[in-house]
This record gives C-alpha cells, structure tokens and sequence, in this order.
C-alpha cells in the first residue's frame, strides 16, 4: 500500500513538475520571439546604406547612438573559449575582454561575460560553446582559440545554431573559413607568424654580427603555426648566407624537450652562436641548458609568445628577442567586430574577404630597453573603430 | 507487537527500495525544475536539442555497459576502443576519400573497419576474460592502455574530416523537433537490449550469471558464451560511439574517449544496475544517462569553472551510488 502511495505520490510530482516546465519552456519561447525578430531588422536596415557605393571598412566605426535602445537593453552575452587561464598569454586574452567590456560599459550596453575553458580539451570547447550560445539564445558574441584546427568550423556551427556571433583566431583548416557560416562567423584572424619567424631570427643574426651556428628548436611538426615561424626562419637564412644551421629537431613545444635537445648539442657545438626556438616555452628550456653550461647571456636565444620569464631574460640581457601575439588586442577587437555585427551595424554579408580572415599586429621585443617597455604596457583601445586591429596588406 | 515492528522494517525497506529505484527519476525532476527556474534559457529550443542529441555516444556505450555490469563484470576499456575508432573512421576517410568514386563509399567502409575493430577488440578481451581467467577489470584495465596508445600512434594531431566528405556525416545534425536523430539511434539499441533481457532466454542468463555464476553453470547454462557475445556487442557499441563522436566535431581527437570511462559507470551506478551484478535494468540506465547529462549541461549553462565541475560530478557519483547501493543482505562482503 505504502509503495502505492509513494508512487502515486511521485508521478503527482512529476505532472506538477511538467505543467512547470512547460509554464517555464513557454515563457522562454515567449522572450525568443521579440528578440528573435529584434535581431534580424536592423541587419536589414543597415545593408541599404551599403548597397549603394564602396565602404571604407577600414575606417568603420561604432556608433552608439545608431544601437538600437532595444539592442542595449538586451544581455549581451561574452565569453573567450580558450585552454587553460594559468597560461600568461591566455590570461591577457581575458584581459582584452575585460577592456571591452569596459567600453560597453561607457555605452550603456548591458552584459555578462564568461570564460570557457576547455582545458586542452577539443570536445569539450565545442559542448562549452554549444552550452554558452544556448544560454545566451541568439545574444551571444565570443572570441574562440580553437585548441585544434579541426573543431574551428565545429565551435562556428554550435554559435550559428543559437544565432550568435563567433570570430576565431590561430587555427582553423584551410578549406573551411568565415564564409561558410556568413553571418555568424564573423571573422577569423591571426598574427602574421611568417613575419614573427623571420623577424626573430633577424634579431637574432643581428646579434651575432650576421655570421656563426647556429641551433634551431621546432615545434610540433606539421603544426600550421610552427610551419610558418620556420618559413620565416629560412627566409631569413637566405638573407644572411654567413649563417649555418648546424643541428634542427622538434622540442614539440616543450620545455623539458628543448633542454635535453640542447643540452645534447652544446656538448657537439660549444661554439654555437645563436638558438632559434618556435616558442618561448622553449626558450626557457634552451635558457636552462645553457645556463648549466655556463653560457647564458654569451649566446643568443629567441622564440615567440612574449613568456614573462622570457622578456624578463630579454630585459637582463639573457635573451634575444620574443614576439607578443597581444592577447588583449586580439581577445578585445574579436568581441568589438562581432559586437559590431550582433547590434546590425556592421551588415558581415557585404564585409570583403580580406576583412573577414586577416592578420592581427604583433610587438617585437628585441633589445633590454623594449621588454622594459612592454613590461610596463597598458592597453589602450578605442574599440568604436573596431578594424583597427587589421594589418592591412 | 511483533507484527507491528515487522510491519515498520517492511515499511523501511519498501521506502529504501523506492529511494534505490527512483533516485535517478527524482534526480533528474529537481535538476530541470531548478534549472528550469533559475536559468531563463535552459528549456530553450537550442539547449534542448543539444542535450537531446550529444548524450547519445554516452547512452549508447552505457547500454553496453550495464549488460557487462549485469553478469558482474566490468569494461574499462570502452572509452579507448571509442578513441581508436574514432580516429580510424577518419583516418581512413581521409587515405581513401580520393580512391572511391562516391564519397559515401569511402565513409560506410571506413564506418566498418571501426565497427570491426570494435567487434575484435571486444572478442579479444572477452576470450582472455573468459578463456584465461583474467578479472575482467584487470583485463580490460590493459586493453585501456593498449587503445590509448593504439589510438595516439595511428594520429597524434586530431584530423578534420574533409568537406567533400561532410555529406556522409550530416545525418548525425537530422532531427526531428529537438529530437536528434543520433538519440533516436541510441534509445532503439538501447530498447532493444532491455527487451533481449527481459524476454529471451540467453537475455535472463545474463541476470543469473550475475546473481550467482556458480548456480548459472551447474543450470547448464552456457555461461563462458554468453560473456563472449556480451563483451563483443560492447565492443561494437564503444566503436560505433567513436563514429558519432567523428561525425559530431567532424574531426578526430586521439584521446577523445579517455573522459567516458568514469561517465559510463556513473551512467549505469545511477540508473540503479548494482556493481556487483545481477541487479539492474536497461531502462534505469537511460535515467542514469540522463541525469549525468543534464548534471554536466547545467554546470556549463551555470557557468561552473572546468576543474570544480569535476568535483562536483565525483561528490554527485559517490553520493548517488552511497544512496542507492543494496545494504539489506546480513553479512554483506564489499571488495
């Protein structure tokens, strides 16, 4: 009999909780609608005044006082997909979408910002952003590092779903881009790592007076990222013929890799002049070993990332030269584009293909006096003119 | 008095026995009564869909498992058969995808190379469980480690499914309503097992091999089979979860399964099937699937940082397998 009771008790409950779920799914469709509606008006509007002549994309600017009032009204929902926030790089990506949110601060937008961290994790950044662009229903903007290429288009498609507006940065594969999801991917961006490769390596046979060995540290083959920094390398190799390449192997991006491959070579070539390492993390392992072996500050040593430890070293004489990606450029003018396209200001469908996938500046730090210099850095962004993150060609 | 204090013990037991039995059905009404309420969009179309449709590599790898986990044995392995299926349907999408006329050649055949991967995999650990007398959690525990290495030696980077293959994965977006097609996949295997062992006669053996194997063997019952053709069908469902996951994220990821192992257990500890075997119901085991899914869906809707949500799904998983773990048998030996 109890057992009776107990059941009946409990299927009672659970038509209650359906009539509440259905009072609740009922009041969210309701909110779908108007904002569903919302969002497509303006987009509308805004392609009439494009229609007509060419536009100066570059000097496109956020104008306030066109947002809808409706628009500002609205949450606006933030995030950066990233992998892991205990990483110095990452951290300044979050940083750059604090500084924008400072800006929708000062015009009056309302929003809420999240970090979804996928922890290296592939799957899990898609179902993160999945999640976020469900919660956010359409009113969502996000900047995403995809961890690997692969997923870039699979992270764009969850945003596309829900309707909100994605630009990712680093990797994405080649045949797939922003303008298999128009509008909703918005754009995809990265530093010019070619140009990083080859400026650091110049910095680095500058400093050898243009003649001597040198040890070459790659990382993950067939990585996009570290093919293109040895791109740069070897064209900046042929511009100084008096420079040899005496050992090159893969420290797979790792600290301990990079030591016991220089540890092993100096013991070869005591006379080497110069480490290029693909990153900075490896860069601290080639700084450990030669400083076991006596020759810290006597030979050059450069990467990319702009490490802490390693502008530090830069600052002290102990390295060559880094390059910064700036985080806070890329995390804060990812979100001011998508912004951009999520208030109906910026029509992405009439955006050319050289605004949608572009290269975003870097700062090269080459000598004591300009790691002091970006020790010091503090961001300052006019986010209303939002391509101003674009390298131009 | 003597019936009235025996008449409270039956009470005492009926109301544990309800606790045991509903304890995920319960689970799964307050999580979406809470956060129904507190999270505006959480009933929303996009939300739903996405839950109805990414739980069914989970559902369909724990219909597996609570099979195994009904004759009393277990499968660590699963997640990392998943893995190397996973990266051999792409794989060989992307060495054969130039070979064949029709892209879909190209995807149904690399589809069952990995289901039959899957099948040898699942025969492999099934004859040394069986046949060697290995603990089939030690076993499969060394199969884990095998596909784990197996599954980063065939790639190391994750590879993209190309995009003139991408017409051979989109049935996995096909849904009807918030329905996904995948899910729908999923709840028939899963259907299909639950009437297997409720109705057949080789279906029950399963249940008495777990409540005692001794009794099971003396019965005549072909007991070393049945384990066989179970672990086999386990293997070939871990596979086929690899292939959903591919066609899902449209890529590959060598570690892809590692993070299903706990889930699938968890899965089947809430839907009420007893680790120790011969207890349990298919059917529980969707409510078990359900409810980690929508533990892990309102963490990310919440905003739950990744390392905590991790500590709260382990404090969830032991709390439920505390609540509902049978304590009624006298003397009762935990191992």
């Amino acid at each position: 009999m109890k057992k009776r009771k107990l059941i009946a008790s409990i299927l009672a409950a659970s038509m209650l909780v359906g009539l509440l779920a259905g009072c609740a799914d009922n009041s969210s469709g309701g909110n779908e609608t108007p904002s569903g509606g919302g969002e497509t008006t303006p987009v509308e509007e805004s392609q009439e005044p494009s229609g007509g002549e060419t536009v100066d994309w570059a000097n496109f600017t956020i104008d306030p006082a066109q947002i809808p009032q409706e628009k500002l009204d609205t949450t606006l929902y933030l995030a950066v997909s990233v992998r892991g926030l205990e990483n110095p790089y990452i951290a300044t990506i979050n940083d750059g979408m604090h500084l924008f949110a400072e800006y929708l601060d000062s015009i009056g937008q309302k929003y809420e910002m999240q970090v979804l961290d996928s922890q290296g994790d592939s799957a899990k950044e898609v179902d993160n952003m999945r999640q976020f662009a469900a919660k956010a229903n359409g009113n969502a903007i996000a900047y995403a590092d995809p961890n690997e290429d692969t997923i870039a288009y699979s992270l764009a498609e969850a945003m596309a779903e829900s309707g909100g507006f994605l630009g990712t940065a680093w990797n994405k594969p080649a045949d797939v881009g922003p303008a298999d999801l128009t509008p909703n991917w918005v754009i995809h961006t990265s530093p010019d790592n070619v140009v990083n490769g080859y400026n650091i390596a110049k910095a680095l046979f500058e400093s050898m007076g243009g003649s001597g060995k040198i040890f070459v540290v790659e990382g993950l083959l067939g990585n996009t990222a570290n093919n293109n920094r040895v791109a740069g390398l070897e064209k900046a190799l042929e511009e100084y013929p008096d420079i040899e390449v005496v050992a090159q192997d893969t420290g797979n991006w790792n600290t301990d890799e990079a030591l016991t491959l220089v540890e092993t070579w100096l013991t070869q070539y005591p006379d080497v002049g110069g480490i290029w390492c693909a990153n900075d993390n490896m860069v601290t392992g080639a700084m450990q070993a030669l400083d076991a072996a006596g020759l810290l500050g006597q030979v050059g040593v450069c990467g990319v990332d702009a490490n802490t430890d390693v502008v530090a070293a830069i600052a002290e004489g102990n390295a060559t030269a880094t390059v910064s990606s700036n985080g806070y450029l890329q995390g804060g003018y990812t979100l001011a584009i998508c912004y951009a396209a999520w208030t109906g200001l910026l029509d992405v469908e009439a955006l050319p293909a050289e605004y949608r996938e572009f290269a975003t500046p870097t700062v090269l730090i080459d000598s004591p006096e300009a790691a002091k210099e970006w020790q010091a850095y503090e961001p300052d962004f006019d986010f209303s003119r939002p391509f101003d993150c674009r390298v131009a060609d | 008095m003597t019936t009235k204090t025996s008449l409270a013990a039956k009470n005492r037991g009926g109301v544990r026995e309800n606790i045991m039995k509903y304890f995920s059905f319960s689970a799964i009404i307050i999580l979406v009564v809470a956060l129904s309420l507190t999270q505006e969009n959480w009933l929303g179309t996009t939300n739903l869909s996405n839950l109805l449709r990414d739980t069914a590599p989970l559902m369909i790898m724990s219909a597996g498992m609570t099979m195994v986990l009904l004759f009393g044995s277990i499968d660590l392995s699963m997640g990392a058969v998943c893995s190397v299926s996973n990266v051999t349907y792409v794989h060989f999408i992307l060495a054969f995808q130039d070979v064949f006329v029709s892209p879909w050649i190209a995807s149904v055949l690399g589809m069952l190379v990995s289901l039959a991967f899957g099948l040898g995999s699942g025969i492999a650990l099934g004859l040394i469980h069986v046949k060697l007398k290995v603990p089939s959690f030690i076993a499969s525990l060394g199969f884990m480690s095998l596909w784990q290495s197996v599954a980063l030696l065939i790639t190391q980077n994750p590879e993209s499914v190309p995009k003139a293959m991408w017409e051979t994965i989109e049935w996995y977006k096909v849904s009807f309503g918030v329905l996904g097609l995948p899910l729908v996949f999923a709840l028939i295997i899963i259907v299909l097992f639950y009437c297997i062992t409720r109705f057949t006669p080789s279906g029950r053996a399963i249940f008495a091999i777990g409540g005692n194997e001794r009794t099971a063997r003396v019965a005549g019952m072909n007991v070393d089979r049945t384990k066989l053709i179970v672990f086999a069908v386990n293997g070939v469902l871990a596979a086929l979860a690899g292939i959903f996951l591919a066609a899902n994220l449209r890529s590959s990821a060598p570690t892809i399964g590692d993070a299903f192992t706990l889930k699938i257990v968890a899965a089947c500890a809430l839907g009420g099937t007893s680790l120790a075997g011969g207890k349990g119901s298919e059917l529980g085991t969707i409510l078990g699937v359900f409810t980690v899914a929508i533990i892990e869906n309102g963490m990310n809707f919440i905003g739950v940082d990744a390392y905590s949500q991790n500590v709260v799904f382990g404090i969830f998983v032991l709390l439920a397998i505390a609540i509902t773990v049978d304590r009624r048998v006298r003397g009762q030996i935990v191992k």
